[in-house]
């Protein structure tokens, strides 16, 4: 666990700043909700949206005269299946790409520590990251709900968290992936990035008819959709195993190109 | 030994498991490289060639970090290697010069008490003090039985330290002696620069813009008498270089 404490060590300040922001950000989209409840224009503009808006923007419905519809169109869907999609995606790339980059991966490699330990503790290192915003963040979805008089299903806003891990955990094992393959970590960032975008859009894609609604399979998003569970209540344990079997798979797939690949001097 | 681009550095690499070989076998300790990496390295301590220390942590995190990696990290040891080798613990390693990440690359090596420290190229950047310095630790840590890996390209470094020498070229062992006899394959390099053409029975000679080189090792009576027949306009004599030596002794 060495390597995963030390991973942890290095990054807290990044995880502080990015449980700040969210904090902040949730704080702020539900300070504004009453204004916007009250608005009934605002109802009639998103119902009048092209379907394709509605679909990237508001899956399971964007009733927002009710705190969950709000919250799942103003923080989920871009906020979490996205952003922190792509945040993990992007931080995990960097973990294995950045020392090969920096050389210092030879250093760490002459220590006594296979290839697949190192891999699997940096990818532990990123678990702690992926469960504490999902406590902070609803707890000031409850505290804030609680000042402006709104309720909102405890149990269930907690679940629609626990159902990100595996979603975030696959971002992470993809990430980590690409970070074995590229010796820069630049690349790895991008197309880490590029994929979970990429995979966000194809699902908003699939949504939009019948005839495109096979290839959002492929898709991470498809098998997780805060709004299912925070505003139908609808609890997909089907798409907590595909996820998590996902990341077995990457992860696995990252710790054999790990071990079959060469360090060279570049 | 062997001249750039011979595989010193390529050959390390693959013994520490960085590179997968494309052939062969290599054992250390009696195990194999390719299935029992990890053991090999509890045993073995590793100073590269160009060492990228993490820049963004301190000597003493960094030390604190790769001591905990290893089961046989010996803190006395530290302390005794950090007298000698005396760097800031408490500043960021980016921060440092080049001779100060030297001697802390030198320290990481050897704080678990190694049997084997591999080296690549360990003094190239290390000023002549401190080179004198690493070389006298280096013959009290052989003291006590460690055994010392070192690739370079210096005859005169490897001298300081090693008993054996093995010369690669092109990635295969070509030699393999003892440094004595490495020594006595001394020579020098002669260039001279005459109006005829110098010909001479039985010594190679090699054309050089208007000089010609002769490379002399134990025939230099021989050679000077031949000489004195042309019209000497210019003369050199100089060491034979490690690369020379190759060339004549180990083509």
């Amino acid at each position: 666990m060495k390597i995963a404490i030390h991973s942890l060590k290095t990054s807290w300040k990044g995880i502080l700043l990015l449980n700040l922001v969210f904090i902040g950000l949730t704080a702020m989209v539900i300070a504004i909700y009453p204004t916007i409840k009250e608005s009934t224009g605002l109802q009639e503009y998103i119902h009048s949206l092209p379907k394709a808006f509605i679909s990237v923007f508001g899956r399971s419905g964007l009733d927002i005269t009710m705190l969950e519809g709000y919250l799942n169109m103003e923080l989920y869907q871009w906020g979490w299946v996205l952003l922190l999609g792509v945040y993990f995606a992007f931080v995990s790339s960097s973990l294995i790409s950045k020392e090969i980059e920096n050389k210092t991966i030879d250093m760490l490699l002459s220590n006594p520590v296979s290839r697949g330990r190192i891999l699997l503790e940096k990818f532990l290192g990123l678990v702690p990251s992926i469960v504490l915003i999902n406590i902070t963040t609803p707890l000031v979805i409850l505290g804030c709900a609680a000042y402006i008089n709104e309720t909102i299903d405890a149990t269930y806003l907690f679940y629609t968290h626990f159902a990100s891990i595996p979603y975030f955990s696959a971002a992470c094992a993809l990430g980590l992936l690409f970070s074995v393959i590229f010796d820069e970590a630049r690349r790895a960032n991008t197309l880490a990035i590029g994929t979970i975008f990429g995979m966000y859009i194809i699902e908003a894609l699939s949504l939009l008819s019948e005839k495109y609604s096979a290839i959002g399979k492929i898709s991470l998003a498809h098998y997780y959709d805060p709004g299912k569970s925070l505003i139908e209540h609808d609890v997909d344990i089907m798409g907590i195993v595909i996820l998590f079997s996902i990341t077995a798979v990457l992860l696995a797939a990252a710790v054999i190109y790990f071990q079959k690949r060469d360090i060279a001097v570049v | 030994m062997g001249p750039n681009g011979a595989g010193k550095t390529t050959t390390i690499r693959t013994l520490l498991g960085f590179l997968k070989p494309t052939g062969g076998k290599a054992f250390i300790f009696g195990k194999d490289i390719e299935k029992e990496i990890v053991e090999i390295k509890e045993m073995t301590g590793y100073i590269p060639g160009e060492l990228n220390l993490y820049g963004n942590l301190t000597a003493k995190d960094f030390l604190d970090y790769f001591g905990k990696l290893r089961k046989n990290f010996d803190e006395k040891k530290l302390k005794e290697l950090l007298e000698i080798f005396e760097v800031p613990l408490d500043r960021k390693i980016k921060g440092y010069s080049l001779g100060m990440k030297q001697k802390l690359g030198i320290v990481q090596a050897f704080m678990h008490n190694p049997e084997l420290v591999m080296m690549d190229e360990p003094t190239s950047g290390l000023d002549p003090l401190l080179q004198k310095k690493f070389y006298d630790f280096l013959r009290e840590e052989k003291k006590e039985g460690k055994t010392m890996f070192i690739s370079s390209h210096i005859l005169t470094e490897v001298e300081k330290v090693c008993e054996r020498v093995g010369v690669i070229k092109d990635g295969n062992l070509i030699a393999l002696e003892n440094i004595d006899a490495l020594k006595s394959k001394k020579g020098k390099v002669v260039k001279v620069k005459t109006k005829e053409r110098i010909e001479i029975e039985g010594v190679k000679t090699k054309k050089e813009s208007g000089w010609t080189k002769i490379v002399v090792t134990k025939n230099v009576d021989e050679i000077i008498k031949e000489l004195a027949k042309y019209t000497i306009e210019d003369i050199e004599i100089g060491e034979l270089s490690l690369e020379e030596i190759f060339m004549h002794y180990y083509r």
